[in-house]
């Protein structure tokens, strides 16, 4: 597995449509060019308000992440091995889970 | 490279093939006076005009009507333009390529005056395209991540297929082929609801 060199490719998740606006979350998942499957990709989760969310847990890809500061980690072999997996969730404290969903962005 | 050799790389599904597809016919029609705010205004994008041009070539063989009267270019042109023409949000989906060539009966009818909001047809158009996609996911996530690696980064099947880790590039196009069917077929349905 590898990402082809010299092209930057990033997949956008959002947040299920949901009326409170502080629910609202989006990720997007970078991949750097020419990754292998050890290499970390680059992970940010942000708010309705373009803020980094603080603390939250993030389920992509068959895995459950945390996210510190705006940032989860995952190699893109992990990533590849989910490739199949449909969940998608944000979990924060004190707050119900809002599940996410893909874009074109 | 003369016409006939590009068509049969182009036939064959070969990358040397749809790249020149792409450089010569996809992008620059979409840059086009003619063709760049009609796009605009109906949410549609050059990845969108590719996925069309492969599903229909390759998926459906129209790449045989090809007689080699005219340049393959203008040929592949005429058919990209047409889609434009008819690519009136109200029956997003359901467009044939047959019916959208330019010399097909009924050319005119996409000059004909608008009689809905194309706004609210544009918005709808937009949610809509997110709610299949969103079930195409929910089908296996694998044919989302090819769509957008095919529609909106432009990688190759070889690209896809190392990046993805999927067993062949012939595989790659089978599964985008698959998934432009069924965004194509969740389309005619939903159409099929509103009446």
């Amino acid at each position: 597995m590898k990402t082809p060199e010299g092209k930057k490719i990033a997949f956008v998740f959002v947040s299920h449509p949901t009326k409170d606006v502080s629910l609202r979350w989006q990720a997007t998942v970078a991949f750097p060019p020419g990754a292998t499957a050890e290499t970390p990709l680059s992970i940010t989760v942000i708010d309705s308000e373009g803020r980094r969310i603080d603390s939250a847990v993030l389920v992509f890809a068959g895995k459950e992440m945390p996210v510190v500061d705006g940032a989860a980690q995952m190699t893109f072999g992990e990533f590849v091995a989910g490739k199949h997996s449909v969940p998608i969730w944000l979990h924060r404290r004190g707050m119900r889970p809002v599940p996410g969903v893909p874009t074109f962005g | 490279m003369d016409d006939r050799a590009w068509w049969q790389l182009v036939k064959d599904g070969k990358d040397e093939g749809w790249k020149l597809v792409w450089e010569r016919v996809v992008e620059p029609e979409s840059r086009s006076m003619r063709s760049a705010d009609m796009m605009e205004r109906y949410s549609l994008t050059a990845g969108d005009l590719m996925g069309m041009l492969f599903d229909e070539m390759i998926g459906k063989r129209k790449i045989d009507l090809y007689r080699g009267e005219g340049s393959f270019e203008g040929w592949l042109r005429r058919y990209v333009r047409g889609y434009v023409l008819n690519a009136n949000p109200n029956k997003h989906g359901e467009v044939s390529i047959e019916r959208a060539h330019p010399d097909a009966d009924g050319e005119g009818e996409a000059m004909s005056l608008p009689t809905h909001d194309k706004e609210t047809l544009r918005i709808e158009a937009w949610r809509m395209t997110l709610y299949f996609f969103r079930q195409l996911w929910n089908e296996d996530p694998e044919r989302c991540y090819i769509h957008l690696l095919k529609t909106r980064f432009f990688l190759t099947s070889e690209e896809i297929r190392d990046f993805l880790d999927v067993s062949s590039a012939g595989n790659v196009d089978q599964i985008f082929s698959r998934s432009v069917k069924f965004m194509r077929e969740s389309w005619r349905k939903w159409d099929g609801v509103k009446k």
